[in-house]
């Protein structure tokens, strides 16, 4: 009795094991070509199920590349967090990156892509790229641009196939948003402090959209518009002293300076703030109600980036639109303290805001039903809430 | 009773450029721009650009024109406030951290000039770089205190740490034998050495001070709440906003010592550009007046002994004419 008893256990663990191999074995075939729609499926439901040593099993297996990276600063919150996100993405996937810093200038940019092209990378990631001289450097090694360069040059660059697009935040609707969300909050005397025109277009654009919100609404007024590089807390002080009816503020980027100024000047109760970006201490100015509006989790941009590049390097699919070369993305509105501490949550966190398995569901070459539709639609419902949910799951 | 009236006609052409501003402003504005808490807003803002022209002014007396103090700044404020949070040790631990850190940067940028004997320019610039990364390696995230820790950037305080380096600028410059050693170098290095002055020992002196003058800027730049840390000479326009001051407070402390004449030129300039935004002017036309103004006055400095010349060549031709 007992010896047969072996023998059925024996037998039970050996096909345990032949289910156990098989499902091992296609594992790594989900980029196989001719595939049944049974297999499709069985596939579809691997990568939902999949656990994250699945997952970086799957990505280990896929093909080598050397990325560089530019941005104009990694220290600034901005530039911490996307290093943060590409750390985590070089931890998971078969990819090294080559960090740069551009500090925006242009000159310093095609330094960096003749460097990286030098030194044999597989693709860029690009900032500030300004000018079609830019993309040029960059040969043929394919690159992502961020943020927008703008319809003229995209136009210009029409021919150049290694130029697959840009990845944005439409920054115009975050400054209108802000004007928004001051006028909601019941202000009508605002001021605007903002960088210097013409050193950045993105953060020009945040701050048209806030002056043409401003000029669409005849109860609201602009006491001040001071522009500077940087001096954003020198410019609340000043609004504060001259302008004693200012009951807004509008800085086109978030700052601590800024937010502590609107506690040292005694702004808190009688003055609201509206930022792009968001500070460290910005929970506290939400908790008081005096911040009503700012975003984050811009290290999306840059993931993005790198998804739509890592899809072209790997089969060569196009994750952005060929006439636009565009993608732009939303942009995570932060309006209370509950959204600020899902944001410190889910974007700060150890995870940035697509984990591992997400990004491998956004990649042609392991999901082969993910097309760039499905990659425009991803990058438009980025909100808190669809990163809540996410997480939640 | 001579000697003080020609102190007050000194001190009163000093102060003639805020006043001028003062009245243009608030016949612009309809009177609202005299208005205290504007001039206390413009005075507070003043602060950190006097401190750290001050420190500028040392090095440049004897004619060493020092880039690094902008990122020197940085350094000591991202690493002495990142310290002082890990410690605890609050305020005075700033303090401390910010002078340790400050002081050392400038001991070392004197002790490598004396050593190598490179220009002053390209030593502070390719130092730079070095201090503009040395905190990015262990506190890649900048620094931002906390707002208990943020005190020293207020009123009254603030006015305090600048009365303090005022005076303190003002006795080493003129009670100190250090202070006279580094006028007489900066006049003249060939004779000041044949009258036998260690130079090399003068100059390392004057970079420490320097240190100390930037260490206590460093504190009231990170006192204003947050302190990103830059790459790629990105500390330039942290000296730069100085750098107008420095020079108006030298063209307007021809006869007066430039701890007066330098707060009142980085104070005319922050009321210029208070009061070029409260009139609602934009950015590039505030950039223009700014830039012109500065460009007659700093021309008009480095042109009066010519006009001097001029009247003087006048009057003797007009003698000589006369004997004719």
């Amino acid at each position: 009795m007992k010896k047969q008893l072996k023998k059925w256990t024996a037998l039970l663990l050996c096909v345990a094991m032949v289910f156990v191999m098989a499902g091992c074995g296609n594992a790594g075939d989900g980029k196989d070509d001719g595939k049944k729609d049974g297999q499709k499926q069985e596939d579809e439901t691997k990568l939902t199920d999949t656990t994250a040593a699945d997952v970086d099993e799957t990505l280990a297996k896929a093909p080598h590349f050397n990325i560089t990276v530019m941005l104009g600063s990694f220290t600034d919150s901005q530039g911490v967090e996307t290093k943060k996100a590409l750390e985590y993405i070089e931890e998971h996937f078969n990819v090294t990156f080559n960090y740069v810093e551009t500090s925006n200038t242009t000159e310093n940019t095609i330094a960096a892509i003749e460097t990286a092209v030098a030194s044999d990378t597989d693709g860029i990631i690009g900032a500030c790229v300004k000018t079609a001289a830019c993309v040029q450097a960059a040969g043929d090694v394919p690159m992502v641009n961020q943020p927008d360069i703008g319809e003229a040059m995209t136009k210009e660059l029409a021919g150049k196939e290694n130029y697959l697009g840009s990845v944005c935040e439409d920054d115009y609707a975050q400054g209108y948003a802000a004007g928004k969300a001051l006028y909601e909050a019941g202000c009508r005397k605002v001021c605007i402090a903002r960088m210097t025109v013409g050193i950045s277009e993105s953060i020009d654009n945040r701050g048209l959209g806030f002056l043409d919100f401003v000029a669409e609404h005849d109860d609201m007024e602009l006491l001040a518009d001071n522009q500077s590089r940087g001096q954003y807390a020198d410019a609340v002080a000043t609004f504060a002293s001259a302008f004693p009816e200012m009951d807004g503020i509008f800085c086109v980027i978030a700052n601590d300076g800024v937010s502590q100024a609107m506690v040292t000047e005694g702004l808190v109760g009688s003055v609201k703030l509206a930022t792009v970006g968001y500070a460290s201490s910005d929970k506290q100015l939400l908790e008081n109600g005096t911040l009503v509006y700012c975003t984050g989790g811009k290290a999306a941009i840059t993931m993005t980036c790198f998804l739509a590049l890592y899809n072209h390097l790997l089969d060569e699919s196009g994750m952005i639109d060929g006439e636009t070369k565009l993608i732009t993305r939303n942009s995570m509105e932060i309006k209370s303290v509950e959204d600020f501490e899902a944001m410190e949550k889910y974007v700060v966190g150890d995870v940035p805001p697509y984990n591992a398995e997400e990004m491998m569901n956004m990649v042609h070459y392991f999901n082969e039903e993910f097309t760039a539709g499905d990659f425009a639609e991803i990058c438009n419902n980025y909100t808190i809430d669809d990163l809540m949910s996410r997480r939640s799951k | 009773m001579k000697k003080g009236m020609v102190y007050i006609k000194n001190l009163m052409e000093v102060l003639i450029l805020p006043i001028a501003l003062l009245a243009v402003f608030a016949v612009a504005t309809n009177g609202a721009f005299i208005n205290s808490r504007i001039l206390m807003t413009a005075l507070r803002q003043s602060v950190m650009g006097t401190i750290v022209c001050l420190g500028l002014t040392l090095n440049l007396n004897m004619g060493m024109m020092n880039f690094a103090g902008g990122a020197s700044m940085i350094c000591g404020a991202v690493i002495g406030g990142n310290l002082a949070m890990a410690t605890g040790s609050g305020v005075p631990g700033l303090i401390f951290f910010c002078l340790i850190i400050g002081v050392g940067l400038m001991t070392i940028q004197g002790g490598l000039y004396n050593a190598f004997r490179v220009p002053c320019v390209v030593l502070s610039l390719g130092l730079t770089m070095v201090y503009e990364a040395v905190p990015r390696i262990f506190y890649p995230e900048g620094c931002t205190l906390p707002i208990d820790m943020t005190k020293l950037a207020l009123s009254p305080y603030c006015f305090i740490i600048m009365i303090v380096m005022c005076v303190a600028f003002y006795i080493i410059t003129e009670y100190t034998v250090l202070g006279h050693n580094m006028k007489a170098i900066g006049e003249n290095p060939a004779i000041a050495m044949g009258a036998g002055l260690n130079i090399d020992k003068v100059k390392l002196m004057s970079f420490i001070l320097t240190g100390v003058f930037f260490s206590i800027g460093a504190l009231m730049y990170v006192s204003k709440g947050s302190v990103d840390n830059v790459a790629a000479m990105g500390s330039m326009p942290v000296q730069m906003e100085s750098f107008t001051g420095m020079f108006l407070g030298k063209f307007l402390g021809k006869n007066v010592n430039k701890a007066i004449s330098v707060p009142v030129g980085v104070f005319s300039m922050k009321l210029l550009a208070s009061g070029l935004t409260i009139v609602g002017l934009n950015s590039n036309m505030q950039t223009i007046i700014q830039g012109t103004i500065l460009l007659v006055l700093l021309s008009y400095a480095a042109n009066t002994g010519l006009i001097d010349k001029i009247k003087a060549d006048r009057e003797f031709a007009k003698m000589a004419r006369a004997r004719a």
